[in-house]
């Protein structure tokens, strides 16, 4: 009988015991599956709710009207040939017509264009407020210059009104190029600048949470040498933002796409310096 | 005759057994009575044997338990990968840290996601004048 009672009590000892181990690893793998799920439904963070609906249905748009212009753009080429070869009435109305048409859809997908490009720039949380509203009002005002270079290309009926409107378009075609980069630089140096500013907050808490839980004073003093290199990164990072921002802050004057394209080899170097950091913060969080 | 006898059926005891000092007593065969009860004193001992024997197993199992229930599970994924599962507020700052990773992803640089329209912005009928 006492054997019996002595075989009850261990096994029950053992269920009490071993309970808790099986309720830890199923809450860990419940903790798992869920990030999984999160990380299929993840998006990233813009401002506007309906920013990625809006930009579908702006880039299908855009998709069209590109389309559209290409074919007009190689009947206008057809046409502006046979003029040039034949030299007749007929032909010379052809020309005029097709230029017409070509000019029409060169500014509808220029409209879109930058009506995707403000819609951007109004949704990138990073960039500075100032700047955001420049390139707002800027781009705006390069849409009404469009706007009103179709109406006046949509009348040009002869050869003497499609020159003025060319003249029309060539007096904000250098604006056209200055503004639209400018605005693609402040989107690109804003993205950055906020994964700058959410690795800067991430930073901080993983090291509260390392200081409060690691027991292990070789493995903590190891960690906070790991810190160090991450704040010096953040530290010149910062840096070389805030020079970058600074560049921003004026108009740029000419040669807006070549500007561009050395903006975007800086930004690279900021893209390394940031990729980096986020590799040393999962590392101590191993 | 008998005494002789008995001396070389008892297998206990030396044929030629005699003492070694002439002075010193014969020495005495020990008897033992196969047929003589067990007693309850040496049942009691064996009882207390065994209840000791449990008792330290017992304590043995409570202790395994006890650091069972202490230490930290290890998990065995589908490809048979044993790990260590981090704590709550880890896994969500690793979780953090991955979204943060995508984040930096999507503001690649080198991925313009608006180049500007591949249009020809010097569009003319008519040649231009120089």
């Amino acid at each position: 009988m006492k054997r019996v009672n002595i075989f009850i009590f261990c096994l029950a000892a053992s269920l009490v015991f071993a309970r808790p181990v099986h309720a830890d690893v199923s809450e860990t793998l419940a903790t798992i599956s869920g990030q999984i799920v999160e990380d299929s439904t993840a998006s990233a963070g813009t401002i506007d709710p309906t920013f990625n609906q809006q930009m579908a249905e702006l880039k299908a748009k855009y998709r069209t009207q590109l389309a559209d212009y290409r074919e007009d753009e190689r009947l206008f080429i057809i046409a502006k040939q046979q003029n040039t070869q034949i030299h007749t009435l007929a032909s010379l109305e052809e020309a005029v017509q097709r230029t017409r048409n070509v000019l029409v859809s060169r500014d509808q997908v220029l409209e879109t264009y930058i009506e995707m490009l403000r819609l951007t720039v109004s949704n990138t949380r990073g960039i500075e407020l100032s700047q955001k509203n420049d390139s707002l009002d800027n781009l705006l005002a390069l849409q009404q210059s469009l706007k009103q270079h179709e109406i006046e290309s949509e009348s040009a009926v002869d050869r003497t009104k499609i020159a003025a409107a060319v003249v029309t378009f060539d007096s904000f075609s250098d604006s056209l190029d200055n503004v639209t980069a400018q605005a693609i630089a402040r989107i690109g140096l804003g993205n950055l600048q906020e994964v700058y500013d959410k690795t800067q907050t991430i930073k901080d808490e993983v090291r509260e949470n390392i200081e409060a839980k690691e027991q292990n004073p070789f493995t903590l003093a190891q960690k906070r040498r790991g810190f160090e290199e991450i704040d010096r990164t953040l530290t010149d990072l910062d840096g070389t933002l805030r020079t970058m921002r600074a560049q921003l802050g004026s108009q740029w004057e000419r040669g807006g796409r070549s500007t561009l394209t050395s903006f975007v080899e800086d930004l690279t170097g900021v893209f390394s310096g940031l990729s980096r950091s986020i590799s040393y913060l999962s590392e101590v969080l191993k | 005759m008998n005494e002789e006898l008995e001396t070389l059926t008892n297998q206990t005891t030396f044929a030629e057994e005699k003492t070694m000092f002439p002075d010193s007593p014969p020495p005495v065969a020990a008897k033992v009575d196969p047929n003589a009860p067990i007693s309850p004193v040496k049942d009691k001992r064996k009882m207390y044997a065994i209840a000791g024997g449990v008792g330290v197993l017992l304590l043995v199992l409570i202790v395994v338990a006890v650091l069972m229930s202490r230490r930290t599970p290890q998990v065995v994924d589908n490809t048979g990968i044993k790990y260590t599962p981090p704590s709550a507020k880890t896994s969500e700052l690793q979780q953090r840290v991955k979204e943060l990773q995508a984040d930096l992803d999507a503001a690649d640089p080198a991925k313009v996601d608006l180049p500007f329209p591949p249009v020809d912005l010097e569009l003319t009928l008519d040649p231009p004048k120089r």
